[in-house]
């Protein structure tokens, strides 16, 4: 995956790979080059997912914060308990909110490469399968707004 | 457009190693060695006190800065502390008779940290007339 992105950058910052400006579009927003080159099913697959990739390592990456929190406090209360009743349910705590962080951990993981490899499968299919066809419709950025463009081919 | 999207790259190499900070390691292990928990509790009522009385192993008592003993309200599951001693024995005077009271007691070792306390012990306080 690494070794994929890295070529892709190396291409880009080259100039040397094929798609021109969609990849570019691509590489801002997964999916965007695609639809800008008129395959809006393959684009929106790559937009749907990694909105849904990020949505869900933003929301795992609060929770996981939230859980580490919870973690530090039910391990302070623990070193520093002066009852045995106390120091065993804190410790009792304190190992569930660890449990609970190493989950969302995983999950945060998980998604993060899902969105990483997401974007750079969405790179590659920009590289290696453009294709040249006019865009039914379009959509580009100019410098005081956006212009959607629509065509007919026969 | 190309400026935009070596910011995204960017960000996504900072989401990398944001997201790659873990949480600090799970202490090993349960750190506490708690003094043993005083036995054979026996609360005694007389007249507006009553003597409680428990029994620890000798071994242990060298180890033991003091004995904590609680009064139990059992209708609200409260402790309340009531006093210390350093002997097997403590008199709560100055009660209010034709009641009954319930007592917990623990040791607590000379570092601070307190066992487990007994079950508790109930005895009825005999008014003074």
């Amino acid at each position: 995956m690494v070794l994929a992105t890295m070529i892709v950058l190396c291409g880009l910052a080259s100039g040397e790979v094929r798609g021109g400006e969609n990849i570019w579009y691509s590489t801002a927003v997964p999916g965007w080059g695609q639809m800008r080159a008129g395959h809006y099913g393959r684009g929106s697959l790559f937009m749907g997912g990694e909105i849904a990739a990020l949505t869900t390592l933003m929301i795992a990456d609060i929770q996981y914060h939230r859980a580490v929190e919870q973690y530090d406090r039910a391990k302070a209360s623990y070193l520093h308990a002066t009852y045995i009743g106390d120091a065993v349910d804190e410790y009792g705590v304190m190992h569930d909110r660890w449990d609970s962080a190493e989950n969302l951990h995983g999950i945060r993981e998980t998604a993060l490469y899902a969105a990483i490899g997401i974007w750079a499968v969405n790179v590659l299919d920009m590289v290696l399968f453009d294709s040249k066809e006019e865009a039914p419709l379009s959509i580009s950025a100019r410098g005081d707004g956006f212009l959607v463009t629509g065509s007919l081919s026969f | 457009m190309r400026h935009f999207a070596w910011y995204v790259m960017g960000a996504i190499a900072a989401l990398c190693i944001s997201c790659g900070t873990d949480h600090q390691n799970l202490p090993t292990g349960f750190a506490y060695d708690p003094p043993p928990t005083p036995t054979n509790l026996l609360v005694v009522g007389g007249e507006e006190r009553s003597t409680i009385t428990w029994s620890y192993p000798a071994t242990a008592r060298a180890s033991i800065g003091e004995f904590r003993i609680y009064e139990y309200i059992a209708s609200y599951d409260m402790l309340e502390l009531i006093g210390t001693a350093a002997d097997t024995v403590f008199v709560d005077s100055l009660l209010i008779g034709n009641l009954g009271y319930c007592y917990k007691v623990s040791a607590v070792d000379t570092s601070g940290f307190e066992g487990w306390r007994t079950e508790s012990e109930c005895a009825f306080v005999r008014s003074a007339h």
